[in-house]
């Protein structure tokens, strides 16, 4: 008798298990308001405005107010709780969502607490001042990858990437590309400890000590010690850039690897000796360099440089959304992340924001001693005279606009920089202003032509954003292109990176006249 | 005859007034002698002969003043609990109440004056009862007074006198900051506390409800960042902190036991840890404050901060919930709870360390 208690108790929870298979606790009827359609499913998700539920014809997104809903998983009026989940790269998931959930709540007068599971995985539960819970919000951090997978296999509601999905995700399914939006700004920096000499490299350098082929300070005309490398773990985008923009090619097999962006800064810091590859926004104590040509004008990593894509290795910070309707909470978040509010907190977390800032012209002294140096053979000092006589008084806008190769298509970030500008256009941002469209080139080729071809690319811009702005506002602020051809280089012309970002065009503020 | 029994009479007159007089001027040191004389010792005995005097000498009601608050000691600023030593120093001063004895019987009975203020107190004055008249066992007023005062790196010394209250749990409030502590045998407390605003309010709540409190004006209120990480209950949390790429366990792993002081961070650069609450209570809200001041001689860079939550044969595999809060750069102080189970029950003891759970400290330079 005895005996046969296990026996029973397992047969009653295997009755138990197909007992829940077959009547869920999720299963609901949906039936129009007129009784002809009627859809029988599993409830996947309500978000106080649309089911989301599974049937046999596969995933359906309902509008609540057209249907009655009957059975179990009918959710109960008013204890609606919504549930979004995130997943992605580490340093976004870790580094900037939280603070960002955090003024969200803020923002929304919702008290905010994190549950943690682990140290990749958290939840931010948002509850009404009263109590209730209204949100849960789930966030994974991996890397850009899972995050792409997460989302195609409907896990996620948002994928955090650090880079566009590439061949391989592509290959797993169609990841909606055409969705996505801007967090914010960071970058891969080669950082060393506070008290290393050295203050800026060439991407030559880097690529010999991440290729293997410079183990000693004392090439670099350092002392005599060996380099101790780090760098990130292959299938991080960090490596991936790692592997595209510097070593073009395989990743030395002397290189340290450390999982985290943090972990990087911090073995470096602690060590005179070593170099590492990390985030801009987590260098921490670490020392960013800047990256260098045989002129010797660094681009040094600053939010300035980022900002305007000035620094070669800026890598935008990305949410991807699913090609399905998102939960009403979602879609509210998401706007807040792509607001003034939001961009504002991404400094105190070392991210760069992507609103745009005036910088004075008194703050270019750089540029033109820059400029001063390389005049000379093809540009002379009426060329200068013109350049200070037009800049003068402005003030620069942050935002810079690049171009995809040598075309006149603008890369994907100068396409954000031009809504962006337009919005702040449309809002009264710039009226009674005169903006100068202000294009510059590289050195290459003569400098009559380069300053045809830097005007031509200062009107694409002009173009682009006048057709964004459709006539609204045309009248309030006045416009003006001006061709400087390779007049102020921001970096050598001796690498093709600092070619492409010497060919640009900026904006310039001043009162209209 | 008569006339030398007059002269006597007045020359005894004129001792008795002089003798009085020199009782009452010097009432100090005849009492100190007469202690002495009694072998009493000499500490209680200076307590008692002070408040003599200042009371004005011959009122028999002197045990009843109050020894004037603890001696000034400058607060633990790691443990601001009650330590055992100051506990004993104060019960030592709670003597007076043997005191009078050996200082007041052989004046009063040298003079006589017993039957005479006996009748004053019973028939003219009859002077109500402490408890009506809400006074402690020292005799004085059983309100309770918090005193404030500003200290370097935006740290306030806090002084509780609240005669009535001794021995007792108090919750002390501030911008948010809760804790729970224990006032001393004697209704005191002093200790310091961080400053989360730069107009800092401080109260203190009893259980009966009797409160008090009291503001004071940080200088450098603003130029100290905080993190505060506080909780209920008899959970061991830590709040750790790794200054400028510090590795665990080396000069800049700022922690319990490893704390630091606000003096040493002004003089040496880098920040200091506070621990605030008594363990000792029952569920107890506790605090632990990791600060830094935006001095020169901080360095450039960032503190990772994190939390070390060491389970227990109580605690383990229990869910927590912790509060944090977060002030830098003299902003609005940022609330946000943070909720996690501590490491599962098990033969050793564990500790999770959560890493991402706060937000780096960064100090920039321009």
């Amino acid at each position: 008798m005895t005996r046969n208690v296990p026996r029973l108790a397992a047969l009653a929870a295997i009755f138990l298990l197909v007992v829940a298979r077959t009547a869920s606790a999720q299963d609901i009827t949906l039936t129009s308001r007129d009784g002809t359609v009627v859809l029988h499913g599993t409830l996947i998700q309500y978000d106080g405005e649309f089911y989301r539920i599974g049937t046999e014809y596969g995933p359906m997104t309902v509008d609540g107010e057209a249907v009655r809903c009957s059975g179990p998983g009918c959710p109960v009026p008013g204890e609606h709780v919504a549930r979004i989940a995130m997943s992605g790269a580490r340093s976004i998931a870790t580094g900037l969502i939280p603070p960002l959930i955090e003024g969200y709540a803020r923002q929304r007068g919702l008290h905010a607490t994190r549950v943690i599971h682990d140290d990749s995985r958290f939840t931010y539960r948002l509850a009404a001042p009263d109590g209730p819970v209204l949100a849960e919000i789930a966030v994974q951090a991996g890397s850009t990858a899972e995050g792409f997978a997460d989302l195609l296999a409907g896990e996620a509601d948002i994928a955090l990437a650090s880079r566009p999905p590439n061949a391989a995700d592509r290959e797993a399914g169609p990841v909606a590309t055409g969705r996505a939006q801007v967090l914010g700004l960071d970058a891969v920096v080669a950082v060393v400890a506070p008290g290393n000499p050295v203050t800026a490299l060439r991407l030559d350098d880097l690529k010999g000590i991440f290729t293997g082929r410079i183990a000693n300070w004392r090439e670099l005309g350092g002392p005599d010690v060996a380099i101790t490398a780090y760098a990130r773990p292959d299938g991080t985008a960090s490596a991936a850039l790692l592997r595209a923009r510097i070593t073009e090619g395989p990743i030395g097999a002397g290189v340290k690897r450390l999982p985290g962006d943090k972990a990087i800064a911090d073995a470096v810091a602690a060590d005179p000796f070593a170099i590492g590859l990390t985030g801009y926004a987590h260098r921490g104590t670490a020392r960013a360099l800047g990256l260098t040509g045989d002129c010797g004008y660094p681009v040094w990593p600053t939010d300035a440089a980022l900002k305007a894509g000035d620094y070669p290795l800026t890598v935008r910070l990305l949410a991807y959304r699913p090609a399905r309707r998102l939960p009403r909470l979602a879609r509210s978040l998401l706007d807040y992340l792509g607001s003034e509010a939001a961009q504002a907190l991404l400094p105190r977390a070392g991210f760069v924001g992507q609103d745009i800032v005036t910088l004075p012209f008194a703050a270019e002294g750089p540029r033109l001693a820059h400029a001063i140096a390389s005049a000379g053979r093809d540009v002379g000092l009426a060329e200068l005279q013109r350049m200070v006589a037009e800049l003068d008084g402005a003030r620069r806008l942050s935002a810079g606009f690049r171009f995809d190769g040598g075309a006149s298509g603008l890369d994907a970030g100068s396409r954000v920089n031009v809504d962006l500008l337009a919005r702040r256009i449309a809002a009264g941002g710039f009226d009674g202003q005169e903006l100068i469209f202000a294009g510059f080139s590289d050195a290459e080729g003569p400098a009559a032509l380069n300053r045809r071809l830097s005007l031509e690319r200062a009107e694409a811009v002009r173009r682009a954003l006048a057709a964004a702005l459709d006539g609204t506002a045309a009248e309030r602020l006045a416009m003006r292109s001006v061709g400087f051809g390779e007049l102020s280089p921001l970096a050598c012309d001796d690498t093709p990176w600092g070619r492409r970002v010497n060919r640009r065009v900026e904006i310039w503020v001043r009162p209209q006249r | 005859m008569r006339l030398s029994e007059r002269k006597l009479a007045i020359l005894s007159g004129v001792f008795v007034a002089a003798t009085m007089t020199a009782i009452s001027q010097h009432g100090d040191q005849i009492v100190t002698n007469l202690a002495k004389m009694a072998g009493q010792p000499r500490q209680v005995v200076d307590t008692a002969a002070r408040l003599d005097a200042r009371s004005g000498a011959g009122v028999p009601s002197i045990s009843r003043y109050p020894v004037r608050s603890q001696p000034l000691i400058l607060p633990d600023p790691r443990r601001n609990v009650p330590r055992t030593s100051d506990t004993a120093r104060m019960e030592a001063f709670a003597l007076p109440q043997e005191a009078p004895e050996a200082v007041a019987t052989p004046l009063t009975r040298r003079l006589d004056l017993s039957a005479r203020t006996a009748a004053l107190d019973t028939q003219r004055l009859s002077p109500p009862s402490d408890a009506e008249l809400d006074l402690s066992r020292y005799g004085t007023p059983c309100q309770a007074t918090l005193r404030a005062d500003a200290l370097p790196g935006a740290m306030v010394s806090l002084s509780l006198d609240a005669p009535c209250q001794a021995r007792q749990r108090v919750t002390i409030r501030h911008g948010g900051l809760e804790f729970d502590t224990r006032t001393s045998a004697y209704g005191g407390l002093s200790l310091m506390v961080p400053a989360l605003e730069r107009q800092a309010a401080y109260s203190v709540y009893f259980g009966d409800g009797q409160s008090a409190s009291a503001t004071v004006t940080v200088p450098d209120g603003d130029d100290v960042d905080r993190v505060v990480l506080q909780w209920q209950g008899a959970v061991d949390l830590d709040l750790h902190a790794l200054e400028f790429g510090a590795a665990e366990g080396s000069n800049g792993h700022v922690r319990p036991g490893a704390g630091r002081s606000p003096l040493h961070a002004l003089r040496v650069g880098g920040g200091f840890l506070t621990e605030l609450g008594d363990p000792g209570l029952d569920r107890p809200r506790l605090a632990e404050i990791y600060s830094l001041p935006h001095g020169t001689r901080t360095p450039e860079g960032a503190v990772r901060l994190m939390v070390a939550a060491r389970s227990s044969a109580q605690s383990c595999g229990e869910p927590v919930e912790a509060l944090t809060l977060r002030r830098t750069s003299g902003t609005v102080t940022e609330r946000l709870a943070v909720s996690f189970r501590m490491p599962p029950c098990g033969e050793a003891t564990q500790t999770l360390l959560l890493k991402n759970a706060l937000q780096d400290l960064k100090i920039a330079r321009n």
